[in-house]
């Protein structure tokens, strides 16, 4: 590989940990075709193509967003490797279908109603959350996401915020303060954690 | 509670204290309310943190496949062009062509054309690597199997580094205390066909490539098709392995199909 080309894909995957826009319109453009050619060689539609692609940037960016993961091989391999694996995955849920079915009711019979029902309001729980984050203001959700979901050093967080470093550990207390205040002002949530 | 404190509740959630820290925060946590109240709020924080995040991230992607749709249904407009198909020129530049295609096709036509169509075929299957290594991660096993696990995780890692070499030294010494491991079988077989032991990887992948029941037994004979792909008059046991994989409706048998094609076209 040139070293362009090096260049241009240490661009790419640092935009792909961010979870831009366009750096995944650049990985459409790249490799979809790509895997539209193997799933529908494999007997898969246009839609579980872009199921499949769609499943295969998530699990990428999750990846690289791991602090010990490295990508040792060609991004087009690694891309490749993910959709063969999640629609050769597919095939054998499809195929196994009625085994898997069987499998999860011997699964969930040890299960008793209250397990399930704690997990449910577990979801729920972290539904609500979610929710909440959306309520945050924008520079608050940013610097969240920022350090707890990308796990970004405060270093570079500083840097594309234009915060100096200091005041990054400052903001994002101050914004889990107001997270915590408004998860606790809510009384579903509230009455949730009781049960 | 002060921000020193959050500190330690997200190391400690994230698993990152030492021994000698976790046990100390673990007794505070049986006798403070307050702070093991603190450590199930910030926990549940945290999961709908992750959970908000990943849903961004879906919208962002699902963002990019709409205007890539978009982009892709745009109507082409080209310019137009005056063709004259007849012209001397244009009759120069075909001969040329056909001259330049004529000779390359003398020139360049491949003797080895079953080791281009290996090269384009064949990949670590990496995806499992990476599901073998996070199942060996998981910790709870009885500590003979702990052992095997160990030892198994580190001759993988040498797999995942590209350490080929290294790792079919691991793997072999591995396989000789264990030598039913179907996972250090199909790993050796695969770090072979790196270094190239073609002949090797073959006799390595044979008995899971035999054994139906195996969860890498579809995967071997396709290797195993490969790997003879690459060796001298081996063309027809590929050819014979391929219609197998390619007959049998699994996974594979479209690719198996469309190299048989390619090898067809080259014959």
């Amino acid at each position: 590989m040139s070293e362009v080309h090096l260049e241009l894909d240490k661009k790419l995957l640092l935009e792909l940990k961010q979870g831009k826009v366009q750096a995944f319109e650049e990985l459409y453009t790249r490799y979809f075709k790509m895997a539209a050619s193997f799933v529908q060689n494999n007997g898969g539609s246009g839609e579980d193509t872009k199921d499949i692609f769609q499943e295969t940037l998530f699990v990428l960016v999750k990846k690289l967003r791991q602090p010990d993961f490295q990508l040792t091989a060609k991004l087009s391999t690694y891309t490749f490797s993910i959709v063969r694996h999640l629609w050769l995955k597919r095939l054998r849920q499809r195929g196994h279908y009625q085994l898997v079915e069987q499998d999860n009711q011997l699964e969930t019979i040890p299960l008793n109603e209250s397990d399930i029902e704690v997990k449910q309001e577990m979801e729920r729980k972290h539904e609500l959350i979610a929710q909440t984050m959306a309520k945050l203001k924008v520079e608050c959700r940013q610097i969240i996401l920022a350090s707890y979901y990308e796990k970004q050093p405060h270093a570079e967080i500083a840097e594309k915020l234009g915060y100096a470093v200091k005041f990054v550990r400052v903001k994002l207390h101050r914004c889990m303060e107001s997270l915590r205040k408004m998860v606790r002002e809510q009384p579903e949530i509230q009455s949730l954690k009781k049960s | 509670m002060n921000d020193l404190d959050y500190d330690k509740i997200d190391r400690y959630i994230e698993g990152k204290m030492s021994t000698e820290e976790l046990q100390d925060f673990e007794q505070k946590l049986k006798v403070d309310e307050t702070l093991s109240d603190a450590v199930a709020l910030q926990s549940d924080l945290l999961k709908g943190i992750e959970l908000f995040g990943d849903q961004q991230l879906r919208e962002n992607i699902q963002q990019a496949q709409h205007n890539m749709n978009k982009k892709e249904s745009l109507p082409k407009q080209p310019k137009p062009r005056r063709i004259v198909l007849f012209s001397v020129r244009n009759m120069a530049i075909a001969a040329s062509f056909l001259i330049l295609i004529v000779a390359g096709y003398f020139l360049l036509r491949p003797t080895d054309q079953p080791g281009r169509l290996y090269a384009n075929y064949f990949q670590m299957d990496q995806p499992a690597l990476e599901n073998e290594l996070e199942e060996l991660s998981l910790i709870g096993m009885g500590m003979a199997d702990r052992e095997r696990r160990d030892q198994l995780k580190s001759s993988l890692e040498l797999v995942q580094t590209e350490q080929y070499h290294e790792a079919v030294t691991a793997l072999t010494e591995h396989l000789n205390i264990y030598p039913q491991d179907e996972i250090a079988t199909y790993f050796l077989g695969l770090s072979l066909m790196q270094i190239k032991s073609f002949e090797e990887a073959i006799r390595v992948f044979a008995p899971i490539e035999t054994d139906t029941e195996s969860k890498y037994h579809e995967d071997a004979r396709w290797f195993q098709a490969l790997s003879w792909l690459q060796m001298k008059a081996g063309q027809e046991k590929a050819i014979q392995l391929l219609e197998q994989i390619a007959g049998e409706s699994g996974p594979l048998s479209s690719q198996a199909a469309l190299l048989l094609k390619d090898l067809n076209v080259t014959e």
